[in-house]
């Protein structure tokens, strides 16, 4: 029997924050990340019957999601780490001479910090999918999306109160799971 | 939550305004009573160290999630993509 069952139904609500922030933290755009999270979602339709249940749905989907990235670089080509070249004309002497400048990037990272900062994200992730639905959800929206109390109230039709106890409770759920699995 | 005087807080009054402290939603009074707590009680220290690594943590992750309407539109494709493989 298998160990695990699929819902698609429940995909949005359960996998999409996760696989988006696994996704944006790899392609850097976020117009790209939602359509390959919707193309992870509609593979895994079409391929359903597939799964075994040996896996988590989670784990399934991102097995798939991970392709799809791998699929998108190769058909960009991506240009990421080849260094900027700026073309600087200069005096009229020098017309037509230019300059080949390797410029420094600003926004550099190391490969290392990237890891670091992807892994981060996921455990992050993985910490939040173990609290309850409205606590997640609650968390989510204060914290990662940065909305104001009032609208969360407004959205969640819960009084402000309410709210403070559901953060106390997820911020003190979310400190004992990364404790756990990061600190 | 119990008050327990103007200037001396509880330690549920401390986390709450810790946890407000979070997100710059505590008055500056608040923070004042919350510092004053802080150094004294080895619970409220505990807590506001733990939430401020917590803090320090998201922000470093630099993680990001779908606003509702992203969910929304993703929600109603893959129901509309679900009805496709049905029939």
């Amino acid at each position: 029997m298998p160990k695990h069952t699929m819902n698609p139904n429940q995909w949005i609500d359960l996998y999409s924050d996760y696989l988006f922030n696994f996704t944006i933290s790899r392609v850097n755009d976020r117009e790209k990340a939602k359509d390959l999270v919707q193309d992870t979602f509609f593979a895994g339709l079409k391929s359903m019957k597939n799964f075994k249940g040996e896996a988590s749905e989670r784990t399934w989907l991102i097995s798939i999601l991970k392709r799809k990235i791998i699929d998108h670089y190769r058909k960009i080509n991506s240009n990421k780490g080849k260094a900027e070249v700026r073309v600087e004309f200069n005096t009229e002497d020098d017309e037509g001479s230019w300059l080949e400048k390797r410029v420094a990037d600003t926004d550099y990272r190391t490969a290392e910090d990237d890891i670091v900062n992807n892994e981060l994200g996921d455990a992050i992730y993985d910490c939040l999918s173990k609290l309850p639905e409205k606590q997640a959800t609650v968390f989510r929206m204060k914290t990662i999306e940065g909305l104001e109390t009032e609208t969360i109230c407004n959205d969640l039709n819960i009084t402000t109160s309410n709210l403070w106890v559901i953060i106390h409770r997820a911020r003190t759920s979310m400190a004992a799971c990364m404790e756990k699995n990061w600190f | 939550m119990k008050h327990t005087s103007f200037l001396f807080i509880s330690c549920d009054e401390a986390k709450h305004i810790c946890d407000k402290a979070q997100y710059h939603e505590a008055t500056s009074w608040e923070t004042f009573k919350l510092k004053l707590r802080y150094v004294w009680c080895r619970i409220t220290r505990a807590y506001v160290n733990k939430n401020i690594k917590l803090t320090d943590t998201i922000k470093k992750a630099n993680v990001t999630c779908l606003n509702s309407s992203e969910k929304q539109l993703l929600l109603q494709n893959l129901q509309q993509e679900l009805k496709k493989q049905q029939h």
